[in-house]
This record gives structure tokens, sequence and C-alpha cells, in this order.
């Protein structure tokens, strides 16, 4: 049923998808003000990759992992407080501008509906092509962490780490902690920080407790005696059916370095999945590299009932994601008129004050890590769409042949059609066009994505529960 | 190329490839595979070459398996359960191993 | 201002069957101008049939150049694979659509029969056969019938290609053999004058001796300047596409096929919705619904992607090729079925737009039929 305005009239409030740091937060304070929440979510227990399954990790393990991974305890707990309607393990693969939800759970899949619409589908880490990344062995930061949070699994070869950003060298302390054998990590950072990022510095030096934090992890891995190469381009792997060996240029030096194991993390982007799919408008932002929808302070995107919260949003890392959790939250009980606009703005006050508090130093670290992606050091043979095995030689010569938007290209060649539907390919097409093309990110576009937005058997679509 | 950080108290029998493996209660599928020492998960459909799991956040599908007779699963977004029975998809010359 | 002796405005499959034509005539400079909206493109609604089989019911002049355009099909397609070096996943192995229940059936003998009689009025043989349960499943041994199936029809001269391989060849041999491609340029206005035509995109202007309007659905903008309106509405088609399964549907059915790849498409629906590429969850359960009918096995296969895609269809539904009124220079091509018409696109069509003299096969697919 819709209203006039073409809003659903059935089903919940607001429905929550992602019940990491924003979407619990959101949740926690919908839930607070009164309203009718549904959290959808695709993994079995609350938390999101940050503070994936914290509510039964070993204590040796969040020993290791640290305040930054334990901060999600006390928002997990109110959560299972609260109790808000869950639905935990339900893969969302469609999602209308008009409220309604398409999703699969235990092999059955429903449709749902809200009013409103919290995406709080965070971050995932950006896919960088180099040879060798398909190797058994080569696994992302991002997954060797999610390893150790949720199968207490820790490596027990030779590791190379590579790549950039903060989240590298974290993992690698982790590692450091745990005794993993950790032979070189190679940054694409360059040694001397780049002018740009350095204009940022004094606004970030007002969180020098941050700014220390990322200091003693650097002390630490010089203090393990690690090889730490800084500025290193031409990331290559080599092994027969798994990782033998790690290679890079560092000036004209070679790096050659004997590992089992090769953790890679190029910084994260907005995973934009769901907004792509519902319609939400996009914006293009120069120096992180990466697309995110367009929104107002309070995360309403382009869709006025569609609210983009947390690293979805933009990439501001776990605790101000809970932060605009919270302000999303007030800016729908606004619209629900549970509480009226001097409320709602004088509620967020404090929360915007902490939020900026924390985002100081947030400027300087997107800029000092600015991604740096030497597209034109990849060699012809290297696989860039992983699905279908699409090489950069065969997208280099369709868009020499003319075709110059990324949709082209995948309905040419067929990149972006297997399994994971561009979610890996889509965003490095778009920059190998804009790359041999000289056409900006902005002018060049991005995949279409279209349902389902997870795959699902033929036997679930075709019985799927519509609402009555 | 896995090891457990610490001892299990929990654990669970999955049958993998056909034989029983006791794996730790509550983990991912991928990690419960990648636990027993397996390195990869699955070989190409196109090229053959062997996969493992990459991002092991529901991203990358490369971490497909067959799952209680379910193909292309994504692994790591499945809970291992008692009993389950689970294949990795090798295949060669376009035929399942 | 840049110059080229014919300039075709459409590089999509009837553009670019019709300017490799051109090339391989050896017409002059030929530019192809192509707008470049990847996910608009009709080509991403075929379903990749090359066939005749029910084509032309109400138009005998269409049934015969369909069917004649399938027989071309066979040198065309080899052809276009050795020129472009691109494997096409093409044959000319048949094609089939099964009957779910006794109305279909009788509705698919009606027309037939009729497309027989027409044929044989007009000197051809129009290749079909009604089958029964057994019979359509011999055709079909791999797979599993699903027990509503009480029969089928199929055609063994018509045949399947992938539509998207086959553009991609199409514009590379186009290239290859001289022809030059503009991607990302929007054709604003053509201005027509005694003995050359202007084009005026949103970056650049051209002037050339001929053109050829084969712009789909953008078609009817460009002409509407100069007072023609072309009898063009959109029908979406959506289609859901598969994981890919190891070979087992040997020919292309008109509601399922597997593709080259191993993917099984599907797609049934035909809609008004304007020039919304979008899909609904409704459609796709019953596409899902009906696939799992005839093929019970597919209910394991998964779901992976699924499209919308606008088809151009014109009011009696076969194409249209003329000159437009008082400028015998300007071309118009326009119309659904580019796939299956490829072979003539390139062939018989740019000899006609050279040589001015328009053949009588196509004399009736103008657009004096609509009276405009």
């Amino acid at each position: 049923m819709k209203d006039a305005f073409g809003i659903t009239t059935i089903g919940f409030d607001v429905a929550v998808i992602g019940a990491g740091p924003a979407g619990i937060s959101c949740a926690n304070s919908l839930a607070d003000m009164g309203l009718e929440v549904v959290v959808l979510d695709e993994q079995p227990n609350p938390g999101g990759q940050i503070y994936k399954n914290i509510e039964h990790v070993s204590s040796a393990c969040l020993n290791i992992l640290g305040d930054d991974y334990s901060a999600g305890q006390p928002l997990i707990k109110k959560f299972r407080h609260r109790n808000p309607t869950y639905y935990p393990g339900a893969s969302v693969w469609q999602v209308n501008s008009d409220g309604h939800i398409f999703y699969s759970k235990d092999g059955i899949s429903k449709e749902e509906a809200a009013k409103f619409i919290v995406v709080a589908t965070g971050a995932m880490e950006r896919p960088v092509p180099f040879p060798g990344w398909t190797l058994p062995g080569v696994m992302s930061a991002g997954g060797a962490n999610n390893l150790i949070k949720n199968g207490g699994l820790v490596p027990n070869g030779r590791v190379a780490l590579a790549g950039s950003g903060p989240l590298l060298l974290l993992e690698a302390v982790h590692l450091i902690d745990m005794g993993v054998d950790i032979k070189a990590i190679l940054e694409t950072t360059p040694a001397i920080p780049n002018i740009s990022s350095l204009i940022h510095l004094p606004q970030a030096l007002g969180r020098m407790d941050l700014l220390k934090k990322g200091i003693s992890m650097l002390q630490k891995i010089k203090k393990a005696g690690i090889p730490h190469y800084k500025g290193i381009r031409k990331l290559s792997v080599k092994g027969n059916d798994r990782v033998e060996s790690v290679h890079a240029l560092k000036g004209d030096d070679s790096i050659n370095v004997d590992a089992d194991m090769l953790f890679v993390h190029f910084g994260v982007v907005p995973n934009t999945s769901i907004y792509r799919q519902i319609g939400c408008e996009h914006e293009w932002n120069d120096i992180q590299r990466y697309w995110y929808p367009q929104s107002d302070k309070w995360g309403r995107t382009s869709l006025s009932n569609v609210f983009a919260a947390g690293d979805g949003q933009f990439v501001h890392g776990a605790v101000p994601a809970a932060l605009k959790g919270e302000l999303t939250a007030l800016a729908i009980a606004a619209d629900m008129k549970m509480i009226d606009k001097d409320e709602r703005d004088k509620q967020a006050k404090s929360i915007e004050n902490q939020l900026q508090n924390e985002l100081k130093p947030r400027s300087f670290i997107d800029a000092l890590y600015a991604p740096i992606l030497n597209l034109l050091d990849v060699p012809k043979e290297t696989l860039i769409c992983r699905c279908e095995c699409i090489t950069m030689g065969q997208i280099l010569d369709v868009i020499d042949e003319g075709c110059v938007d990324p949709n082209e290209v995948k309905a040419l060649l067929r990149p972006g059609m297997g399994p994971c539907q561009g979610k890996m390919c889509g965003s490095i097409i778009s920059e190998i066009i804009s790359m041999r093309t000289g056409k900006k990110i902005k002018e060049v576009g991005s995949l279409n994505i279209r349902p389902p937005l997870k795959n699902i058997p033929l036997s679930e679509i075709a019985e799927i529960k519509f609402l009555a | 190329m896995f090891s457990s950080y610490e001892t299990t108290k929990q654990t669970v029998t999955i049958i993998l490839d056909g034989k029983p493996q006791r794996v730790p209660a509550g983990v991912s599928v991928a990690a419960a595979v990648l636990g027993t020492g397996k390195t990869h998960t699955r070989t190409s459909l196109i090229s053959g070459e062997p996969r493992a799991p990459f991002c092991m956040m529901g991203v990358c599908y490369e971490c497909l398996l067959e799952i209680d007779s379910r193909k292309d699963q994504q692994s790591c977004q499945v809970q291992v359960k008692e009993g389950m029975i689970i294949n990795r998809q090798i295949r060669t010359n376009g035929e399942e191993k | 201002m840049k110059h080229a002796d014919i300039i075709v405005i459409g590089g999509g499959a009837t553009g670019a069957a019709c300017a490799l034509g051109l090339v391989r005539e050896k017409a002059g400079t030929v530019l192809m101008l192509d707008k470049t909206f990847g996910i608009y493109r009709p080509s991403r609604a075929n379903f990749g049939l090359t066939g005749y089989l029910l084509k032309g019911l109400n138009d005998a002049v269409y049934a015969k150049w369909a069917f004649k355009a399938i027989q071309e099909w066979a040198e065309f397609g080899p052809q276009l694979e050795q020129d472009s070096g691109i494997s096409l996943d093409f044959a000319l192995n048949g094609v089939g659509e099964p009957f779910l229940c006794e109305e279909e059936k009788a509705v698919r003998v009606q027309q037939t029969q009729q497309l027989k009689e027409m044929a044989e009025v007009n000197g051809y043989k129009y290749n079909c056969e009604i089958l029964d349960r057994y019979e359509f499943s011999q055709l079909i041994p791999k797979m599993e019938l699903g027990e509503k199936v009480i029969g089928g029809m199929f055609s063994s001269d018509n045949g399947h290609v992938n539509p998207l391989f086959m553009l991609r060849a199409m514009r590379k041999t186009y290239i290859n053999e001289g022809g030059i491609f503009i991607a990302g340029e929007s054709v604003m206005e053509i201005i027509p004058g005694q003995s050359h035509t202007i084009i005026k995109t949103n970056i650049e202007s051209y002037v050339c001796s001929k053109v050829v309007v084969a712009a789909g659905h953008g078609s009817t903008r460009l002409l509407n300047h100069l007072g023609v309106k072309l009898p063009l509405f959109p029908l979406r088609g959506q289609l859901m596409v598969t994981n890919r399964q190891p070979p087992m549907l040997p020919i292309p059915l008109f509601l399922v096929r597997q593709t080259g790849e191993g993917t099984f498409m599907i797609g049934v629906s035909i809609e008004q919705a304007g020039h919304d590429i979008g899909t609904t969850v409704e459609a796709m359960n019953s596409q899902a619904k009906k696939a799992i009918e005839l093929f019970p096995i597919m209910a394991e296969f998964n779901w992976v992607r699924s499209w919308g895609a606008i088809r151009v269809i014109t009011q009696d539904d076969s194409p249209v090729y003329d000159t437009i009124p008082g400028h015998d220079n300007i071309f118009v091509l326009v119309g659904h079925s580019a796939v299956s018409l490829a072979s003539l696109h390139s062939s018989i069509i740019p000899k006609w737009i050279i040589s001015g003299r328009k053949p009588k096969e196509i004399e009736n697919l103008g657009l004096r039929r609509f009276h405009v």
C-alpha cells in the first residue's frame, strides 16, 4: 500500500540495512525515540566488519585487537537490550525507492517494507589489480583480520604485507602481536609525504592522541625489525598454485621477498551497491578516488526517504560512523514527528561537535594515503575481472575500439558479469577508461548496479513471499 | 596457511570433500576450510586456476563452495553447522571432480 | 569542419552493420558516430536469436526479408568471425519453442500454417515442425522437461549468436577496414543542404554527402527536426541470467537459452514502460516460475543478474528503410531484430545507400506505409 506520495504505508517505520556501528547506533536511537525499526544484516551476529563477532571472540583475541575493537561492546550490548526486530543472516538483494526491500534468509526470499530506509552497508577494501593477485595466499588485509575475529585463525607461514593506508599498518601490528613471521611491508605511499597532505596537518594536530597511535604503530613495526619499504611500484606475486614470492620496485632497485602469503590493503571505499541499485545520485571524491552517495548532514540522499549512514556515506571510520547513525536517526524522528525540529537540532549539536572532533585528522590521513594506482604499470596479461578472467589487455583493446563507457565495456567483453557483478572490477574499469582516454572519472561514469545484489537460486525468486 | 591462535573449546564436525573434519563452532565455512589447511577453495570455471577466499566479507565471490548440495555458496557468509557437507568446487576440463 | 563521404549516426547493431557494409563496398570515407549510452543500447535486450521464426505474420515482405537474412547469416557469421578474430558463439543449429498448454499450441500451429502458405506463394520454404512431447524432448536429451510441456515447435535452420560479441566484431572489422568510429559524441542536429549535409554534435560539426540515421529511438528526435514523424515506440524486455552451468541445452528456446559461456538467459517479458530500463521483482518471479516449469532442474541455478532494455518497435513490427521526403541523401534504418537482420544490413542496405537505387524486395518497407 502506498500513500499519495508513493511512500509505503505498511511495514515498519524504518528499515536499517547493515548492523555495523552506523546501523546499530541508528537503530538504537530510533528505538529510543519509539520508532518501529527492522534491522537486516547479512552476518550472523551484529557488529559489521569492524566489530565482527565481538560478542563471542576469545579474550586472547580481544586483547590483540585492542581498544578500537572492544569499543564496539557497549554499542552491541545496548542493541541487544533495546532488542529491535533484527534479521541476522539476511542478504538484501533489491531495494525499491518506494521502501520495499527484498531479501534472502535461510534459503527463503521475502519482501519487507518501511517508510524510511537507512543504508548502512559500510565500506569495502579498494580492489587494486597486480600480477598474481588471484593466486591463493593473496588475501585482503581486512580478510586476514576477519579470520582473527571470526575464526581465531592466524597465518602460520611467511607473510608479506603490501599497499597503503593506516589499516595496513594496524594489521601488521596485530600480526606482530600474534607472533607471525612478517618478511616485509611494502607501501605504495611515498617516504616523503605529499605536499597536499601537509596543509591538513595543523587541523590533525588537534587530535594528538590519534596521531600518536599512528606513530606508535610505526615504532612497533620498526622495533620488530621488519623490512619496511615505502614508495614501491610494480607489485607482483609469483607462484605456481599459490604464493611463493612477492616482488616490487623501489626506484630502480628490485625487492624480492620469499613468502607464503601476501596481505594487501589499498584503503577503503564506500560500498555503494545498494545506493546505486535504488537510484541515489553519487558524487566523486578526487583525493581518495571513490564514489559516494550525495547526502546532506543527516545522511539524507537524493531520495528523500533513503538515508546513508556510516562509512557507506563517506569513509570516516567506526566512531564517526556511529555518530552519523545517530544524526540520521534524529532526522527520521523529526520527519516522523516524534520530535520537533528544534529538538532535533538541539540534540544534533553535541553529536556534531563530537563528530567534528573525531574528523580532525581525517583530511590529513586521506591526503597522506591518497591512492596511487599506477594502472599504467599493470601488464596486459593481468586479470582485471577475477570472475570472468578478463585481462588488462582485453579491456584496453575494446577501449581502443571506441568503447568509452564502462557499461559498454562490460557488455562487449563480459567483465563485471560474473558472480560478484563487478563489485571487484567495476571501479578499476572506470579508472582504466579514464587513464586510456584522458577523460575524467566523472564523465566516464560507473557500472550500473542492478538486482539481484546477491546471487540467489531461481527457486527462491519463483517462491518469493510477497507482502500481502 | 592458517592455524588456530588458541585451542578452541567448542567444535563441530563437517564433511569436507568427503572427509570428516573437526572445526571450531561459530566460524564461517570459509574460515573453517582455510583452518583445515586447504590453500584453495575452488578453481576458476574459465581458466582452471586455483582460487581462494580474498575479501572474507561477501564482496569478491572467490570463496564459492558447494554447501549441503547447493553450489556456488558464498562460504565466508555462512556459519558452519554440525554435519554440514562441504565440497570444494574443483573442476578439470570443465567437468567436476 | 570535418569531412566525410558518408556519416552513419548510431553505432548499435543496425548502424555498425551498415557502416561495416559501406567500408567493405569501398564507399569512401565513412564516419560512424555513437552517443554511447551503454545501458540503453537495445542489443542488450536481444536474446541472441538469428531467426525468422514467427516473423512477418502481418507482412509477407518482411517475412521473406527475415528469411533471406538467415540464409545470408550462414556466410556472414563465419566471415565476420574470421575478419574480426572474435568468436561470436554463432551456430545455425535450430531454435525451438515449447508448448505448455493446448491453447499455446493451437495458436502456433495456426501461425505456422499461415507463414508456410505465405512462403509458398513467395517462392521459399518456411521451415518449422510441430513436435509432440517425446519428439521435443529428443532435441534436449540432457534436460528433463517439466510435466506441463506437451510438445513444441522447432525450426532447424534458425540459429543464435552472442549479440554483443557480434556488435563488437562488426565495429572492430569496420575500423580495421578503414572506417572511422567516433564514440561519446551526441548528434544534436542534421542540417540538410543542396549537395551536402551538416551534422552537428555536442562537440564538433561534420559535413558529408550522405547520412544514414540508424540511431534507434534517438532517430525520432533527429528526424522530427526535418518534419518526419517516425512510427516508433519503446517496448521493455526484462531479462535474467544465471551462473554458469555445464553445457546441457544445445538449442535456444524462445523462453530460455544457454549461452556459450554456460549461463542461462531467461526472457519473456514484454511491456510498455516508456524508457525505464528498470526491472521488477514481479517479472523476475514470473519468469523464474516459467523457466522452472519448463526445466525443473533450473530451480537450482543461481540468479546472478537481471536487466531491462528498450526495444525499438515500429507500429507494424516491420523495419523501416527509406530516404526522407525531399532529401534523397538522408537515409533512415530503424526497427527491431537488428541482430537477425545484420547480414542484410551490411550487404543489401549499403549497396542501396551507395547506388541510391532501392531494391524491389524492400520497396514496401518504407515510411510511406505509415502515411507520414
